[in-house]
């Protein structure tokens, strides 16, 4: 019997080594929103990007781009007042002169510098150059001067890891302010879609979306894309709306973190309701 | 020891910032070669299946921390396509490395399999109607990584 186990355990060892490290793998996938596995992660990225940081500052000795940074600040801060300006051209004058509507758009930019690029279609991240010590934290939004990037997932003090628009974990509070149809903008692995819109909704090819209002974690109106089509499911009541993103994930090199300031007001107004 | 293990993982942890700091640039849009997946092939074509599912699925959890993306599925990927390179181990492996035909089919089947079962692995939800892109990305990638691996055939053969 003894004999028997170990020409079959030498026959098929490769097999059930094999089979035992696959279904080891399959069983950290789950585990990876786990706190213990977040951080090993955020100890992990950053002793990486200490690596990528030290080739982006040799690369960046041949050639000083304080002033091309700067410029493209001023684009970005430029980006986000044009948008607020389109947005209040949509509203109703009468309206918000009536509801004495308060708006305020100062926001503040960090400048950063991609390190390290994870390209995958569906595991798209950045590591950036800038982490707590910057004041950056979780949730923070990532744009340039063109829009929306992604969103900040981990921070350490001087490194902060990026989930791009090309990241099927990302979930974006979006509108379309012409119709103000709104809903939630998710990567499928090819292309960026904004799900479950009731067909009857009235979008147009070449609309704009902008992150929206009822995001607690996007400050509104930062560009997301065009929509490039619109498809109606199965049961023709529901629609997915496909979008182009204002910006190429894949050649971006420098990244603004939108220095935003939790609302503790909804946050606590949240509780509240969770409470009762 | 030193030859099989040590030099290897080395060789493997400058790949993989090679692949996230370098191999970037040379990205066609989301189209990317993975230079440590031919690193492992080559691992699980000399030292065969045990050696080879053992080493990718060692450099899938490296791989995985320093991606930043889901660990597990980079784990998964190189060790499914260690084993299926092992099939093709041999005492003299340079025989069948320089067999060019045959090289060359195996990079690109097995990277089509590793780039398919990445991507599969870092959605957190599938649909059907998505699988033909899934399928078509990975045969990009596997293509653009079967052209990058050419460049083996520049080192000196004592190097490989």
């Amino acid at each position: 019997m003894e004999i028997l186990i170990r020409k079959l355990f030498n026959k098929s060892k490769e097999y059930m080594l094999l089979i035992l490290l696959l279904i080891i793998s399959l069983s950290i996938i789950p585990q990876n929103n786990n706190p213990e596995i977040r951080k090993i992660k955020t100890y992990a990225f950053a002793t990486f990007a200490i690596f990528g940081n030290l080739i982006e500052s040799t690369s960046s000795l041949f050639c000083s781009d304080d002033e091309l940074i700067e410029l493209r600040k001023e684009n970005a801060e430029l980006m986000l007042a044009v948008n607020s300006l389109r947005e209040y051209a949509l509203e109703n004058s009468e309206l918000k002169k009536i509801l004495s509507f308060k708006l305020t758009s100062n926001y503040d930019l960090i400048p950063s510098t991609i390190v390290s690029k994870n390209i995958s279609n569906t595991q798209g991240a950045y590591i950036i150059n800038s982490g707590f010590k910057d004041n950056i934290s979780k949730s923070m939004p990532v744009i340039n001067e063109k829009g929306l990037i992604g969103i900040i997932s981990e921070a350490s003090a001087d490194f902060a890891l990026v989930q791009t628009l090309t990241n099927s974990s990302l979930r974006i509070s979006a509108t379309i302010p012409r119709s103000n149809v709104n809903g939630i903008v998710r990567w499928d692995g090819s292309h960026l879609i904004m799900q479950n819109i009731p067909t009857t909704a009235d979008i147009n090819k070449g609309d704009r979306v902008v992150t929206s209002v009822l995001s607690t974690i996007f400050p509104p109106s930062i560009p997301v894309g065009l929509v490039v089509k619109k498809e109606s499911n199965i049961s023709g009541l529901l629609s997915n709306v496909t979008i182009k993103p204002f910006v190429d994930v894949y050649s971006v090199k420098n990244v603004f973190v939108l220095e935003s300031v939790e609302s503790t007001q909804i946050d606590s107004l949240e509780l509240n309701l969770l409470s009762k | 020891m030193l030859n099989k293990i040590v030099i290897p993982l080395i060789v493997a942890s400058i790949l993989i910032a090679i692949q996230f700091f370098i191999i970037p640039l040379i990205a066609i849009k989301y189209i990317i070669p993975n230079v440590v997946f031919v690193f492992i092939v080559l691992y699980s074509l000399r030292f065969g299946q045990v050696a080879g599912v053992l080493f990718g699925f060692s450099v899938g959890f490296l791989f995985d921390v320093a991606s930043a993306g889901f660990i597990g599925s980079g784990m998964f990927a190189f060790t499914l396509s260690a084993f299926v390179a092992g099939y093709f181990h041999k005492e003299d492996y340079l025989e069948v490395i320089y067999n060019i035909k045959v090289f060359l089919s195996i990079i690109l089947l097995l990277s089509t399999l590793f780039f398919l079962l990445y991507s599969i692995l870092g959605m957190q939800s599938i649909e059907v109607e998505q699988n033909y892109n899934f399928i078509l990305y990975s045969l990009l990638c596997g293509f653009y990584t079967t052209v990058i691996s050419l460049a083996i055939f520049i080192l000196p053969k004592r190097n490989l």
